[in-house]
């Protein structure tokens, strides 16, 4: 099989993150797109079917090179404003990919969503960023009613469902109540993800946690997730790199476990997926390292993404762990903080993680 | 020249894709595939959640 390596064992999964459209019926005081550099050009120049084909192409082909099983993300602003979004899932599903979208819910329809799942869409994930009036103050009044409403239509035709919260001061007395919410309506996997103040929520750097607030808001978390564990079946997502040194001192993660995955090659092996297994692509063809870590690499399609992604020199730096203000704690090759959220605060992608307590 | 050709195709010039097998350098930066540690490290993307 394709997905499988030699020895039959499947492959680990290589994301392209592919902002197919920047254009968006909502306009949340948090998004990075908003008040972006690359915003302007994202809307003007937003890429061709035949671009779109030409990157498809080149990103299943590269990752198959790579021993990787190919996975693009369609996201946007909401990728379903995009008329040939359909005929893009097809293309990308028949070329070997696997087909996760990332939307909004205004246009799940019972007959959108029978549509995606025909085409191959194995996820589609929506965003729930507090109770009603707390999300709705972030995002537009009924937004949540809709994502509740999308979510039971998608449940319902088969396709995972999965709900990322974007967490600040503001919403996170709400982030268990959402993640029960999650449970009772039988989403698939919930996760949270930390507000990086660009874009729109550049002006949001007061709803960050200290260090000190961040490590007590995980532990209350953790212990949360373990009592719904107890109860429901929904997954809990661990992308946030502070789990590393929470886990660690709570003895989830042991000294060996790290000495055994860190090879000492001064080269990062997990954490954030900065130059590992992720390439986000904007809806202009601009190449980041991370969507949240504003420094371009490169254009697709331009140029290939082999040659983006292995000969960019900022990648390279990225991927080599002296060069991180953290480089001397234990735990950095598995974690590396988020050199996203460094950036926003300090202008210094390998600054420590100014919410990092360990 | 595989790369070269391979640029090509993709600035518009219908030619076949061609692709060089896996360089010593790529081979070091996708070691982890290999030695199998993807599997045991959650890195921030491999959920493919977030965006
Ligand atoms: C840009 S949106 C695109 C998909 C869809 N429109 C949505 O809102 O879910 C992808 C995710 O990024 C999150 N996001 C946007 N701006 C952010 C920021 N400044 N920091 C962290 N997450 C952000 C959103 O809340 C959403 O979960
Ligand atoms: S977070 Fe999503 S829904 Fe909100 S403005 Fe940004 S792209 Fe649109
Ligand atoms: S910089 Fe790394 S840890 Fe932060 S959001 Fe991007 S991929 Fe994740």
């Amino acid at each position: 099989m394709a997905g499988n390596d030699s020895s039959g064992k499947q492959k680990p999964l290589f994301t392209l993150q592919w902002h197919v459209t920047a254009r968006c019926d909502q306009r949340c005081k948090h998004c990075y797109m908003h008040k972006s550099e690359t915003y302007p050009s994202e809307i003007k120049n937003e890429l061709s079917y035949e671009d779109c084909k030409k990157i498809v192409d080149d990103f299943v082909k590269t990752t198959s090179i790579w021993g990787f099983r190919p996975r693009i993300s369609f996201i946007g602003g909401d990728p379903l404003l995009r008329k040939d979004l359909y005929q893009l899932i097809d293309y990308a599903y028949k070329k070997g990919a696997q087909v996760v979208v990332l939307g909004n819910p205004y246009h799940v329809t019972e007959e959108s969503a029978r549509k995606m799942k025909e085409l191959g869409v194995c996820r589609y994930q929506v965003s729930i960023d507090g109770m009603e009036e707390t999300h709705d103050y972030f995002r537009k009044p009924v937004s949540f009613k809709d994502s509740v409403r999308a979510i039971k239509i998608l449940n319902k035709t088969g396709i995972r469902t999965a709900v990322m919260f974007t967490l600040s001061k503001k919403n996170s007395d709400d982030l268990l109540k959402v993640a029960e919410l999650c449970c009772k309506l039988g989403v698939y996997e919930f996760d949270f993800a930390r507000l990086i103040p660009i874009g729109n929520g550049a002006d949001m750097m007061d709803e960050l946690f200290s260090p000190a607030e961040m490590r007590e808001f995980l532990l209350k978390v953790h212990n949360g997730y373990e009592s719904l564990k107890k109860r429901y079946t929904t997954k809990f997502g661990t992308k946030e790199n502070l789990w590393k040194p929470l886990y660690y001192e709570l003895g989830l993660i042991k000294d060996k476990d790290i000495d055994s995955l860190d090879d000492n090659s001064d080269m990062v092996v997990g954490g954030c997926s900065i130059g590992i297994n992720y390439i986000p692509v904007l809806a202009d063809g601009t190449v980041y390292l991370c969507r949240r870590l504003p420094i371009s690499i490169g254009k697709v399609p331009e140029n290939s993404f082999r040659t983006i992604f292995i000969n960019s020199k900022k990648a390279d730096e990225m991927r080599h762990l002296h060069n991180y203000g953290c480089s001397k704690c234990r735990l950095c090759a598995v974690c590396r903080g988020c050199p996203a959220i460094s950036k926003a605060i300090t202008s210094n992608e390998f600054a420590r993680d100014p919410q990092c307590w360990f | 020249m595989i790369e070269y050709i391979q640029e090509k195709y993709l600035q518009g010039e219908q030619k076949p894709l061609m692709y060089q097998p896996i360089t010593p350098k790529e081979e070091q930066v996708f070691r982890y595939v290999k030695n199998g540690s993807l599997d045991k490290v959650m890195s921030c993307a491999v959920c493919g959640m977030c965006g």
